[in-house]
């Protein structure tokens, strides 16, 4: 047949050609191991039959390759196939040996040209080589043969690229030194700088590479650590990856972040509380006020965090201080935690224990990287005055945010990182009120995504303490004329309080109650300052004017709003004088509240709305900034984060020192945002206000 | 030569339902996906698009497809070299097997050791260059093609 014919041409050339001297191209290689090399290709090949037989065992790398390149399209295939198998036999599963590898290596370097498409079983086979553990001189070599081949033919870019990202991967992060492990990714970033440098098209066929090689959340925090390290040193030379890399990022912490909030709903009572005890070190008593939400923190307890055991914060330092510190520590509180979790009753509660550890502990690790990548971003950019670059870094980030984060129902922790990078910058933090506030009135956003903007508004605002009296006055005031805008428009036509269609309205009622009752002192102060109040406490601030109005409205905000805070709103206002609010939170009693509704409704409305009467529904009390449980990220934000303070606790005094500390904008800041401000309420009009 | 050339293309879109009321933000970002890829129908890359104008008043939506569908006229700058013109690059890679080159900075063509003249030019190891030689095979001082080099190459073909 066919076969035969070939091959007799085959040994035909081959006997035409005085059979070259065994030169080997690399001086070192011994001629003594090529006879074994032989021996051991062509045993491998016994099995295999017909290709044994055609390629004479004398044939020198180069040869073949010669061979293979000018053979026919209907042959080549096999030829390749024969060469594959000298690089890397099959039966035993393992590579041919370093120093014929290196030959063949550096063999291939000079027929790169010749490499089209119909070579790609030899290019997979080049690729599937485990060079990243060979010495300096194969690794250089194999980085030779890469550059020329993606030069010779882009077409090999694209796997080329899936190799090297992949085998940040495939190295064991868990058995290796530190030291061993930078070693190796050195190799493999100085190999993807090289290429990307050859090939200005590469970087946007990585964007999706290194998506898909991005560990999932369930797996080891060394590996998704050292896979987001590697990561953020591919954009620092690759800088046109920044926003996708970071975009994918954001995206995976809030992966993490729900997995740990779900996984928390998902616990039967006990569980749950052992959980927070241990791993959040929340005090579990705290939990059992009527308002308890969903959330571990509501309102009442915010801040009231138990003191850290002494051995759970070692275990949880040691195994995220440092790179080099963190796989050889790893064991060690792994073990740890094994032995805390002895001490529980049960298995389960065991298992459960050193679960959620891990998850909170891989979120921590990733959060607080990232947020020191910003940290140093923006030193940077703000050594080299680029101010554009910048801002089009937070640009991005808030794409992630209104995309990702602001979405996510329940994200507990990944938005701290907007918090740390608001803190460091007053652009920045004016960037954020004034997205979170466009968010909240703008009409045309669904009004989920509304409520969850004055969630974020008024808990960042009442959280930052470096958001300084001006412009807390601002946010407040813009807060408190929407609402009274509101109220103008709509209240003729009330009969009583309705959740479902004024939503956005109660929520950013509770907005300007929750801040008050965070920062009622400034509030309070300022007006107690200004020249037109003379008594000094007894009135609220003139950003504040209409207040009462709403308050006393048919709305009746004060039922509805999440009563631990409207609990404390009056008495605090009562305290001071400002307001009476009691009477004003007490529903009416069923009896009258049903007679005087079916009075008003029974002709125009069905049953349906009057039980949205009866039943005494609230607002949800979410607050995204509410205090951070996770060790590492808190102390990076400790410093301008305001934590809820008692009255009966902390003198005023302790309290304005701390926010002064903090280092405020300033007056620059608060005029600006006070600009912005004024904008957005310009664009609502009284009568569509919704 | 910088082989570009200009087209006027009519094509026909189909938009998600999303961009109801905001056709050209759907058409931009359809476009903006084509843009530094080789494109078959166009025969080029396109490196930039202009002029969209659409030609209906109304898009359609057909049958219980929720789809957008509307024709639009745009104007492509495409990067479109031709077989057998020539073309200036910055080299980039030499080796003994190749010379890799960047034409516009941004695309990628290679010479392959087998479409170099070998009568006027040798590869020197130790240079890693290209040099040139004179009838006597001599190499000839202060001309050689090595990293930063500007050639003009003809075109043989592309990959896709």
């Amino acid at each position: 047949m066919g076969m035969l014919r070939v091959s007799h041409s085959i040994e035909d050339d081959e006997a035409q050609l005085a059979s070259p001297p065994l030169t080997p191209l690399i001086v070192k290689s011994n001629t003594i191991k090529r006879p074994i090399d032989e021996a051991e290709a062509v045993s491998a090949d016994a099995d295999e039959g017909t290709l044994s037989k055609r390629f004479k065992s004398e044939s020198s790398p180069e040869q073949l390759l010669a061979d293979a390149f000018s053979s026919a399209e209907s042959e080549s295939s096999l030829h390749f196939e024969h060469i594959v198998r000298l690089i890397r036999p099959r039966t035993t599963k393992k590579e041919a040996d370093p120093a014929s590898l290196l030959r063949w290596i550096s063999t291939l370097s000079r027929f790169v040209s010749k490499m089209q498409a119909s070579a790609s079983l030899l290019v997979d086979a080049i690729l599937a080589l485990d060079w990243c553990s060979k010495d300096a001189e194969f690794i250089a070599e194999y980085r030779h043969l890469l550059e020329n081949l993606v030069s010779a033919n882009a077409s090999f870019v694209q796997p080329v690229l899936k190799m090297l990202v992949s085998s940040f991967r495939s190295v064991q992060v868990k058995d290796e030194s530190p030291a061993l492990l930078s070693a190796k990714f050195d190799h493999i970033h100085s190999i993807l700088a090289g290429i990307l440098h050859l090939i200005p098209s590469a970087p946007s066929l990585l964007t999706h590479i290194v998506t898909d090689n991005f560990p999932h959340k369930s797996e080891s925090v060394e590996d998704n650590m050292w896979y987001l390290k590697n990561c953020m040193r591919i954009v620092s030379y690759a800088p046109v990856l920044q926003n996708s890399v970071w975009l994918l990022v954001i995206d995976k912490l809030v992966q993490i972040d729900v997995e740990i909030q779900t996984s928390l709903d998902n616990l039967d009572e006990d569980e749950y509380d052992t959980v927070l005890q241990h791993c959040f070190d929340f005090d579990g008593a705290e939990l059992d006020s009527p308002d308890l939400l969903a959330s571990p923190n509501t309102f009442a307890s915010a801040g009231k965090a138990k003191e850290v055991e002494d051995d759970m914060e070692l275990s949880m330092d040691a195994l995220y201080e440092s790179d080099n510190e963190s796989d050889s520590e790893s064991e060690t509180s792994e073990s740890a935690d094994e032995e805390d979790s002895d001490d529980e009753d049960g298995g389960a509660p065991a298992l459960i224990i050193t679960d959620f550890r891990e998850m909170a502990g891989k979120l921590d690790s990733m959060l607080q990287f990232m947020m020191q990548q910003v940290v140093s971003l923006h030193q940077a950019g703000n050594a080299a005055q680029e101010h554009e670059m910048l801002e089009s870094f937070f640009s991005m980030l808030l794409v992630g945010f209104e995309r990702t984060v602001l979405p996510t129902h329940k994200c507990r922790y990944t938005q701290f990182l907007y918090f740390k990078a608001c803190s460091l910058s007053p652009k920045w933090c004016e960037a954020f009120l004034v997205f979170l506030a466009h968010k909240s009135f703008d009409a045309s956003t669904p009004s989920i995504i509304r409520v969850s903007a004055i969630a974020y508004l008024s808990s960042f605002i009442s959280r930052a303490a470096f958001l300084d009296t001006g412009s807390l006055l601002q946010c407040l005031r813009l807060l408190t004329a929407w609402a009274l805008q509101y109220v103008e428009a709509n209240e003729t036509h009330k009969t009583f309080p309705d959740l479902k269609k004024d939503h956005v309205f109660y929520s950013v009622v509770q907005a300007i109650l929750y801040i008050f009752c965070f920062r009622w002192q400034e509030i309070v102060g300022a007006s107690a300052s200004s020249v037109s109040n003379q008594g000094g406490y007894g009135q609220l601030p003139v950003e504040m004017t209409g207040f009462q109005r709403i308050v006393m409205s048919k709305f009746s905000p004060l039922q509805i709003c999440a009563k631990s805070i409207v609990t404390e709103f009056a008495r605090i206002t009562h305290k001071l004088d400002i307001l009476y609010c009691y009477n004003l939170m007490n529903k009416k009693s069923d009896k009258e509240s049903s007679s005087e509704a079916s009075k008003d409704t029974q002709p125009q409305q069905n049953q349906q709305q009057q039980s949205y009467f009866l039943t005494s529904e609230t607002l949800e009390a979410y607050f995204p900034f509410d205090p951070c449980n996770l060790q590492m990220t808190r102390k990076f934000i400790q410093d301008s984060y305001a934590e809820w303070k008692d009255e009966e606790e902390e003198a005023e005094k302790e309290r304005e020192n701390k926010l002064l500390a903090a280092g405020s904008f300033g007056s620059d800041f608060s005029d600006a945002l006070s600009t912005s401000l004024n904008h957005i309420l310009s664009f609502s009009s009284p009568r569509g206000v919704y | 030569n910088m082989s570009l050339k200009t087209v006027n293309v009519r094509i026909y879109f189909h938009l998600p339902p999303c961009f109801i009321g905001d056709f050209h933000r759907g058409i931009n970002e359809q476009l903006n996906s084509y843009l530094m890829r080789y494109i078959p129908e166009l025969k080029g890359v396109p490196l930039s698009y202009s002029d969209v104008k659409i030609q209906e008043k109304v898009a359609n939506v057909l049958y219980d497809s929720p789809n957008l569908h509307l024709h639009a006229t745009v104007k492509f700058t495409l990067f479109a070299p031709r077989e057998g013109t020539e073309i200036v690059g910055i080299v980039n890679k030499v080796s003994s097997d190749h010379i890799g080159l960047l034409v516009h900075g941004v695309f990628n063509a290679s010479i392959a050791a087998d479409q170099i003249r070998k009568k006027e030019f040798h590869f020197n190891h130790g240079a890693k260059a290209w040099r040139r030689v004179d009838e006597d095979g001599e190499a000839i001082p202060g001309q050689a093609i090595g990293a930063g080099s500007v050639v003009k190459f003809t075109i043989v073909g592309y990959v896709e």
